[in-house]
């Protein structure tokens, strides 16, 4: 009975978390993440440069990844990620519920190849990010960033709940399992493969 | 032991509760604000996926500036709206812009709708300016408008999926009290959102309550404000004069 007060009351605390900003979106399935994704892989952002797009219109971020294990599909060593917005000078641009990228940050990302621009971008916007943190007892864990930014919403306009953190090895295995069961026969199963 | 235990914690729970239902709309980090309203020009192509006379252009502009939305808050006029061209559709230059496409292929796959805040933050007491605020729209969904002869079929309606995003663009974040035009998921076929709730009302009324930075935000309604006696819906700065006769009030 206690330990259910006690959930009840973190439940309610949980509610009333500060959420952030937005745009609106509609949620990808984890299949639609795994079958329209070029390449899913686990890497380090070294570094993160904002600057206006080549049509004067906007700020974007190129984010330099180190690719640590390429989990689905082929990729080089090392890779640039394009996200919108940033800071140029004292100019700010937020773009509400979009991936953003920290230098130093470990990261798994479902990536896709832009037609328009050939940059790189992650499938399902903040859906296909996930932070790599490792715990103080040394649990690593794929951490969602889907944070309340974006309306996450499904095809119907029903709300998606924000989805758990997941051991990484279990996170992993549940990946490749999936992409094989869709059909993907590009999944490597060792780390550090680059093709 | 366990029924003391029980009380304390529902008392806390009950006053988690109230506190969200009562303040819990969220402003954007840094807080920030336009120094004057700012005047949106929408996208006078319209969308393709609207049938009604304009392809949504007209039912955009009269919802996001009618008085069930942000200017009927009690802060004054702090949205216009006006249609014409995007064809200079830029973040950085100032004019705000309501584009029924999207020119830099940002909001494409799962994203319905983008809103893009440039601020500089700059002002002497912590606030932040925003100088443009620009919203794309994916036009491969299916979008719908309250005039639309054909009702709602598994469609998003441009009204509130607008207001909502043009919350954002006047310095709101998202809340989470249901209901609210703030709160972060809308039902298809709901046009709820195109109208504020109180929450809202709260959250801009705080906005605006801050002083609004450097040119002071937009003119405060000289108007009654909620809960104030009135006779006609004119008398508001919500435009919503109700209640029984003789005894009626502005919300």
């Amino acid at each position: 009975m206690k330990r259910l007060i006690t959930f009840a009351a973190a439940a309610l605390i949980g509610l009333h978390a500060i959420p952030l900003p937005a745009s609106t979106f509609v949620a990808m399935t984890e299949a639609d993440l795994i079958s329209k994704s070029d390449r899913v892989i686990q890497g380090e952002v070294l570094k993160v440069h904002s600057h206006w797009s080549k049509s004067g219109r906007i700020v974007v971020t190129d984010a330099t990844i180190r690719v640590d294990e390429v989990l689905i599909g082929d990729s080089p060593e090392v890779i640039q990620v394009r996200t919108f917005g940033g800071r140029v000078n004292d100019f700010v641009v937020e773009t509400h519920g979009f991936p953003v990228f920290q230098a130093g940050k470990k990261v798994i990302l479902y990536l896709y190849e832009e037609p328009s621009d050939r940059s790189l971008r992650v499938l399902g916007y903040q859906q296909g990010h996930f932070r790599v943190v490792t715990r103080l007892d040394g649990v690593t864990l794929a951490v969602p960033q889907v944070d309340q930014a974006g309306r996450l919403l499904r095809p119907d306009g029903s709300p998606v709940p924000i989805p758990a953190s997941v051991e990484i090895g279990a996170f992993k295995r549940h990946l490749r399992a999936a992409a094989e069961k869709l059909g993907r026969t590009d999944i490597h199963r060792s780390p550090a493969s680059h093709r | 032991m366990k029924k003391a235990h029980l009380i304390r914690v529902s008392v806390i729970a009950a006053g988690l509760t109230v506190f969200g239902s009562v303040s819990a709309f969220v402003l954007l980090d840094p807080p920030r604000t336009w120094d004057t309203a700012p005047t949106y020009i929408v996208d006078n192509r319209g969308l393709a996926s609207i049938t009604d006379d304009d392809g949504g252009v007209s039912n955009t502009i009269n919802a996001i500036t009618g008085s069930q939305a942000w200017n009927g808050a009690g802060s004054g006029t702090v949205i216009g709206a006006q249609a014409g061209s995007v064809a200079g559709w830029r973040l950085g230059d100032g004019i705000p812009m309501l584009n029924f496409d999207d020119p830099e292929h940002a909001c494409n796959g799962s994203c319905l709708a983008a809103t893009f805040t440039g601020f500089f933050e700059n002002r002497s007491d912590g606030s932040a300016r925003i100088f443009d605020a620009d919203i794309v729209t994916n036009d491969r969904f299916a979008w719908t408008s309250e005039s639309e002869p054909d009702g709602c079929l598994s469609e998003f309606f441009i009204e509130g999926v607008m207001v909502h995003e043009t919350g954002h663009a006047v310095g709101l974040a998202h809340t989470d009290v249901s209901g609210a035009t703030m709160f972060p998921s809308v039902s298809a076929c709901d046009n709820g959102p195109a109208s504020i709730e109180q929450d809202d009302i709260d959250g801009l009324n705080a906005l605006f309550a801050g002083g609004g930075g450097d040119g002071g935000g937009p003119p405060a309604c000289e108007l009654g404000q909620r809960g104030d006696a009135c006779t006609s819906d004119a008398e508001c700065c919500s435009g919503k004069c109700k209640g029984p006769a003789g005894r009626s009030s502005c919300r």
